[in-house]
């Protein structure tokens, strides 16, 4: 029988304040598996960047133990460094500078062997599909792009752990969609990953794992599908589309029961939407659905209203999931 | 990391294979420059009658045979000054100072370089295209030395004096960048360390013309590098020292002044050179720490003190009129204190790392980052008295000092109070304020009362009866009220930071 492989990333502890009263990052803890992501979520001034700059030896703990493929940050600073890539929310790029070149600039500064700076800069240029623009001045770039080649810096060393803070703020949607592309190429060559974002569809089907932040604290941390389950069991929205059977809907409602925690209706063309929150997870919605069919509702649509990451998040926020 | 990898990284950056050679190619346009305007300058002054020989330096240059290459040789080392004592130093703040406001400067703290391969690179690889735009002046330079057209003990002496005081100029731009807690406009830190190093290279290249000065021009490489130049009898002495002074260049102690400085400004540049980079390394590798531990603060203070007033001593003619020692030690005090305190704010810690160590409840050592600066700007008190008593002698400053009479306790007690109280302001602006607005305004505000301070205790110097005088009355009143203000202050926020 194997022993599961020990993680990438080891959070144990970790505290961070930066005047003795006000704690920005307190007893957080979490570790990250190689070839899955943890998605760090939380209002903003809830420590996820705080966190994130300690991972990548900008910051001193101010207690805890952080370790990366084994090292101890406090210990071997160089070592850590080698193996981390970090992306802050700015992207951090020099806007004089061609894309191969800032590449290459940095490929020096990790010491990466001549002959193999050229051939990464070409390689990871493509990846993130940058090659036209190589020659570029990186001011030209698009946000999206920038963005790309935020990431493409982070890998010029071969990283083995990526931290990326708020990548997708400010991205338009099609931004959002190469993005997710090239976090899930990532995920596949076998990188542990760790994303802070307030943005939750961005990290929803993508994160293996999430970390609820609030107030400098890890409200809840774990795998999604687990907490999600779990928040499912505590509160549900669902929007459902009625048609012109409001009225009978909204009877079927009425006589629902105590499960049925909040009704809200909102007109759309051709009818109605009611968007309900439920306790009882998926049997819940199962027997209101059976109720209103049997009354004669016509439902036109039936859907979630937030991914299983936003549910998670809302539950963990509001104290619904212990 | 090796430093060499930063430094190659960070020339790379710079100047690009494809650039150097035509950067070094422009090298060699504006070393080909010199000449020729040195070739233009010399057929003019040789033409008589009129041209440039009208003007009073050339009736003295004329007698001397004019060379074109010494010439060239002068502006060489002009452009080599101007390129390294100026520029360089503006370009790395500048560099810097872009970096912080990118968050580049996080991005290279999270490569492995080291904060000495960090500073090494910046320093070394990002000015790549000035050092290689200086490769031609710099070879004409040296051939001027090699073929014999200067001293080879000359071009020698100025080749390390630009060298060392170049790094020490450039190290000095990369302090300054890296010192404010936020980063600050880049343009305007380059203007700033530009003009401030300007300035004082012409200051220096000033005073060593002046054999009653000439002991203070190693203090900037600009006047160490004339004094080697005007050292010798040549095109250099005879176009730069006035030409009714020329017999100062017979005294002992003038020709030993020159000659000693290149030797002197190289050390004091190598000492600044290693105190400022590892004041930069630290900042480096912690940003939220002051730029200077207290005891840097303190040896630069040294440093600088000592430059400024062991020549007072040494090679300021004797005797010294009655007064003159005391007026000396006052000036030294109104130059000096200043200074001090503009390096005790360096090594003062910011509102969050003196809160945590309050709000810890344990002991703070003087000397420790955390702790007020107060022991550092006294201490620096106590070597600025120390140095002018052991430079001039107990017996002289007081004898001096006492030809004040009964007014000498009051003066130097004013003095004391007002030197003494420096920490006081420096503590309150470092903690109190959170924006660079607000502590600019009480950093002007200190400033126009210590220099209040300053006219007042002149005042009751020169008056007769200073104590019926109503402007220093009302002087020594806020000399004790606005500190003793500014300290209760600091103790309301000392007491509501414990309670947070």
């Amino acid at each position: 029988m194997s022993t599961p492989a020990p993680p990438l990333l080891d959070v144990q502890h970790l505290c961070l304040s930066y005047d003795g009263v006000r704690d920005a990052v307190k007893d957080v803890s979490f570790s990250v598996a190689a070839g899955s992501i943890f998605a760090l979520v939380g209002p903003n001034g809830a420590g996820k960047t705080s966190t994130l700059r300690m991972l990548a030896t900008l910051t001193e703990p101010g207690g805890g133990t952080l370790r990366v493929d084994g090292l101890d940050v406090a210990r071997d600073r160089e070592g850590v460094r080698r193996r981390v890539g970090y992306l802050p929310d700015n992207f951090a790029l020099y806007d004089q500078m061609t894309p191969v070149d800032y590449l290459d600039f940095f490929a020096r500064c990790h010491g990466v062997p001549a002959p193999e700076r050229a051939r990464r800069a070409d390689r990871l240029l493509e990846e993130l599909d940058l090659t036209q623009k190589r020659s570029s001045p990186i001011r030209a770039l698009s946000r999206g792009m920038r963005q790309r080649l935020g990431i493409a810096k982070t890998l010029v060393h071969e990283p083995k752990v990526l931290l990326l803070d708020e990548p997708a703020s400010a991205l338009d949607p099609a931004a959002r969609g190469k993005l997710r592309e090239v976090l899930a190429g990532l995920k596949r060559r076998g990188l542990a990953i760790v994303i802070s974002s307030h943005i939750l569809p961005d990290l929803a089907g993508l994160a293996d794992a999430v970390g609820i932040m609030e107030g400098g604290r890890m409200i809840r941390a774990g795998a999604i599908d687990a907490i999600a389950r779990s928040a499912q069991q505590a509160r549900t929205v669902y929007c459902l589309d009625v048609g012109a059977h409001v009225d009978r809907a909204a009877r079927v409602l009425d006589d629902f029961g105590p499960r049925l925690v909040r009704v809200e209706h909102a007109p759309i063309d051709g009818g109605a939407r009611i968007e309900v929150e439920l306790l009882g997870g998926d049997e819940a919605v199962a027997d209101l659905v059976e109720a209103l069919v049997l009354r004669g509702v016509r439902l036109h649509r039936v859907a979630p209203r937030e991914s299983a990451l936003e549910a998670v998040y809302r539950a963990s926020a509001s104290g619904a999931v212990a | 990391m090796s430093v060499m990898t930063a430094v190659s990284a960070f020339t790379h950056r710079a100047a690009r294979r494809s650039a150097r050679l035509s950067l070094l190619g422009y090298s060699a346009l504006l070393a080909g420059a010199l000449v020729l305007l040195a070739s233009w300058i010399v057929a003019h002054a040789e033409e008589p009658p009129g041209g440039l020989c009208t003007w009073d330096y050339c009736k003295q240059v004329t007698p001397l045979s004019w060379s074109v290459l010494e010439l060239s040789d002068l502006g060489a080392v002009a452009v080599l000054a101007l390129g390294l004592l100026v520029i360089v130093p503006a370009l790395v703040a500048a560099a810097v100072a872009a970096e912080r406001r990118a968050g580049t400067l996080d991005q290279l703290r999270t490569t492995p370089l080291s904060p000495f391969a960090l500073v090494a690179g910046l320093v070394a690889g990002a000015p790549a295209r000035i050092y290689l735009l200086l490769v031609g002046p710099l070879a004409l330079h040296v051939f001027c030395g090699l073929t014999g057209v200067i001293p080879l003990s000359t071009m020698i002496s100025t080749t390390a004096v630009l060298a060392t005081g170049g790094l020490a100029s450039a190290v000095i731009g990369l302090s300054v960048a890296l010192a404010p807690r936020q980063e600050t406009g880049g343009a305007l830190v380059a203007l700033g360390v530009a003009a401030a190093l300007g300035g004082a290279a012409l200051l220096g290249a000033g005073v060593a013309g002046q054999h009653e000065f000439a002991g203070w021009a190693f203090m900037h490489p600009g006047g160490a590098i004339e004094a080697a130049l005007i050292g010798q009898d040549g095109l250099a002495r005879r176009l730069v020292a006035s030409p009714w002074r020329l017999d100062q260049f017979d005294r002992a102690d003038f020709v030993a002044a020159l000659a000693l400085s290149p030797l002197l400004s190289c050390l004091a540049s190598l000492a600044t050179v290693a105190l400022l980079g590892a004041a930069c390394c630290r900042k480096l590798a912690a940003p939220q720490a002051p730029l200077l531990g207290k005891p840097q603060a303190i040896l630069l203070f040294t440093g600088v003190a000592a430059g400024a007033i062991v020549p007072a001593h040494a090679l300021v003619p004797r005797p010294i009129g009655q007064c003159a020692v005391g007026g000396l030690a006052l000036l030294f005090t109104a130059l000096l204190m200043p200074f001090g305190a503009l390096l005790g704010l360096f090594a003062t810690p910011t509102f969050e790392s003196w809160a945590i160590a309050l709000r810890r409840r344990s002991r703070v050592r003087w000397w420790s980052d955390d702790a007020a600066p107060h022991g550092a700007v006294w201490a620096m008190a106590a070597v600025l008295v120390a140095l002018v008593v052991a430079t001039f002698g107990v017996g002289d400053s007081l004898s001096d000092v006492c030809s004040y009479g009964a007014r000498v306790p009051f003066v130097l007690g004013w003095v004391a109070l007002t030197v003494a109280s420096l920490p006081v302001f420096v503590m309150f602006g470092a903690t109190r304020y959170a924006t660079a607005a607000a502590r600019w305004a009480f950093g002007v505000a200190t400033m126009v009362h210590l220099f209040a301070q300053a006219i007042a205790i002149g005042v009751a110097i020169d008056a007769a009866h200073p104590r019926d005088h109503l402007f220093v009355q009302i002087a020594v009143v806020l000399a004790v009220a606005v500190p003793a203000w500014v300290a209760f202050r600091q103790r309301v926020l000392r007491c509501s930071t414990i309670a947070a």
